[in-house]
């Protein structure tokens, strides 16, 4: 049946005569030109509203199966297009639309990078609301225990674990922006990238997040004043780590934030962290005057770690110079109560976080170290085996002066 | 009284010029030129008849020929033309629904018509050429195809 098909469709087209040919429908080569123009100007056109890197996969399989469409009148479009050919027009569409699919999945990237971040905050937020909600009742637990003078010592000890979590909580919280933040690589990015990577940015809860941080802890530092100074010094070192991280952030941000109102709040979270320090810091220097005071040590006022370590220096000379007038019992217990709070305290609970917050070095701490060992030596008092000796010597003395005198008195007689 | 001198400087002379002419008259020819144009152009017709082939530096008047195909040469009655030069330098023009295709070779700033090739007593409603190697092919945007020299329809 087929053949028979065949040869009819043969004897047709032998009908028409030798030059007129009635195979499929002819098509014209200007037809063909302007198709593969329109295609190639529907593939640059699509190129430059690619907006996934999925769409630019799918706009890179149109634009490879172009050869293929073309494989019949390759030769005649590269003799029109000279110098350009087929393979030479669409290698350079391939090009553009893998260079923009690798920018687009850069900007996706640092997207995605910003939604982890953004998670990881959020998670972290909650995590320290939690523990500030039960700091809150377990601090009131206490001030109830302590009025009714029946201090209980394992809600102390709760209280002082939650404060201790929650601070975990918030290093790990900047330790996430830090690393998240980091990723973002902004200087492979342009000015436009930069601007659809900070649109990518839910603002609220980047700066949200960031801003509820720093009220939490304002507002932490106000309503619990009674903290002791190694808590303080704690957050101190938790606002110096912060402030350490924001120093690098917000200028990374401010990169990112061409946008004019997110840079002035870029500027005013800044603001806020010095506000935080400064109330962190009349919080910490009040609390360790107070833990000197209250052991009737007195030195010189202080509200700055300058005037802490000048303050430490001023009272150690002081006692140094007034000990060398001689050691006494008064002079070794005023040493003895001075060193019990730098030794105990200071060293023991302080010193950690006192250089972690950069207040007070290691060498701040060797310096005063070796004025404390030099006021001990010099404040002991003398020993009563060595006045007792003294004395049978002045006996021993006298009664031989006497012994002496008598048998010379005998001699003369 | 032309002495033998004489007669030796004229015929020197004359020789001389002979040369001389034999060799301006004398032309260079270069054979085995393709013309031939990958693709045809499609013009679009002014209102004065001109047609221009920027690219291709190409500029006449189509009047004279849509006289030759439709009697009417003092307005125009065409949108566009397609033309396209054949392997041999010939130029081969057809606008829509002519029935001939006009031969042309250019001189000395002319078109000079070589040949007019009937195609269809009905006109050709949507013509297109395509240069093939050695002949150019019209087609009509249907399933037929013609296929041309400057002599006519290639048999």
């Amino acid at each position: 049946m087929s053949a028979i098909k065949k040869f009819f469709t043969v004897l047709i087209a032998l009908s028409f005569g030798l030059s007129v040919q009635s195979f499929a429908q002819f098509q014209s080569d200007s037809e063909v030109k302007r198709n593969f123009d329109r295609d190639i100007a529907d593939a640059n056109q699509a190129v430059r509203t690619i907006q996934s890197v999925a769409q630019a996969d799918s706009l890179l399989d149109v634009i490879n199966n172009i050869p293929a469409k073309y494989s019949d009148n390759t030769s005649f479009l590269d003799r029109v297009m000279h110098p350009n050919t087929v393979r030479s027009t669409v290698q350079n569409l391939r090009d553009l639309a893998q260079v923009t699919r690798e920018r687009i999945r850069r900007i996706e990237q640092q997207g995605e990078n910003v939604t982890v971040l953004e998670q990881r905050i959020s998670e972290l937020s909650d995590s320290v609301s939690d523990s500030n909600e039960e700091l809150q009742r377990l601090r009131e637990q206490l001030n109830q225990a302590t009025r009714a003078r029946n201090v209980n010592a394992a809600r102390a000890r709760d209280f002082s674990d939650a404060l201790r979590e929650r601070d975990e909580f918030i290093l790990q919280l900047i330790d996430s922006v830090f690393v998240a933040y980091s990723r973002v690589d902004l200087a492979s990015l342009s000015a436009a990238e930069r601007r659809q990577v900070a649109l990518e940015l839910d603002p609220e809860n980047v700066f949200g997040h960031i801003e509820s941080v720093i009220a939490n802890n304002v507002d932490f530092l106000n309503t619990h004043t009674q903290l002791s100074s190694e808590d303080f010094l704690r957050l101190y070192s938790v606002q110096a780590e912060f402030k350490r991280m924001w120093d690098n952030l917000g200028s990374r941000l401010s990169e990112l934030y061409v946008d004019t109102d997110r840079s002035a709040r870029v500027r005013a979270i800044s603001r806020e962290i010095d506000g935080w320090g400064s109330t962190i810091d009349n919080a910490v220097w009040q609390s360790v005057a107070a833990s000197f005071s209250q052991r009737e040590i007195e030195m010189q006022s202080f509200s700055s770690a300058a005037s802490f370590n000048a303050a430490l220096n001023s009272f150690l000379n002081t006692a140094i110079e007034r000990a060398r007038e001689g050691g006494s019992e008064e002079e070794y217990a005023r040493y003895q109560q001075f060193a019990n709070v730098w030794n105990n305290d200071v060293k023991s609970s302080w010193q950690e976080y006192l250089i972690d917050a950069g207040l007070m070095s290691y060498r701040d701490f060797v310096a005063i170290d070796q004025q404390v060992s030099e006021w001990k030596v010099l404040a002991q008092p003398q020993s009563y085996a060595f006045m007792i000796y003294l004395g049978l010597a002045l006996v021993i003395i006298i009664v031989l002066t006497i012994l002496y005198l008598k048998e010379k008195g005998r001699a003369k007689a | 009284m032309i002495t033998k001198s004489k007669f030796r400087i004229f015929g020197n002379l004359f020789v001389g010029l002979a040369l001389l002419f034999t060799g301006a008259c004398a032309t260079l020819t270069i054979t085995d030129v393709d013309f031939s144009e990958p693709m045809e152009s499609v013009l679009e017709v002014s209102s004065n008849g001109m047609v221009q082939d920027v690219e291709k530096g190409l500029k006449f008047n189509i009047l004279p020929i849509q006289q030759e195909e439709t009697g009417e040469g003092n307005r125009v009655t065409i949108e566009e033309i397609r033309i396209i030069r054949g392997q041999k330098g010939h130029y081969f023009i057809i606008a829509p629904g002519f029935k001939n295709v006009y031969v042309f070779s250019a001189n000395n700033g002319e078109l000079v018509l070589d040949n007019t090739i009937k195609i269809d007593e009905n006109g050709v409603a949507n013509p297109a050429f395509n240069q093939r190697d050695t002949y150019i092919q019209l087609i009509d945007g249907t399933s037929r195809a013609f296929n041309l020299t400057h002599e006519g329809l290639r048999n």
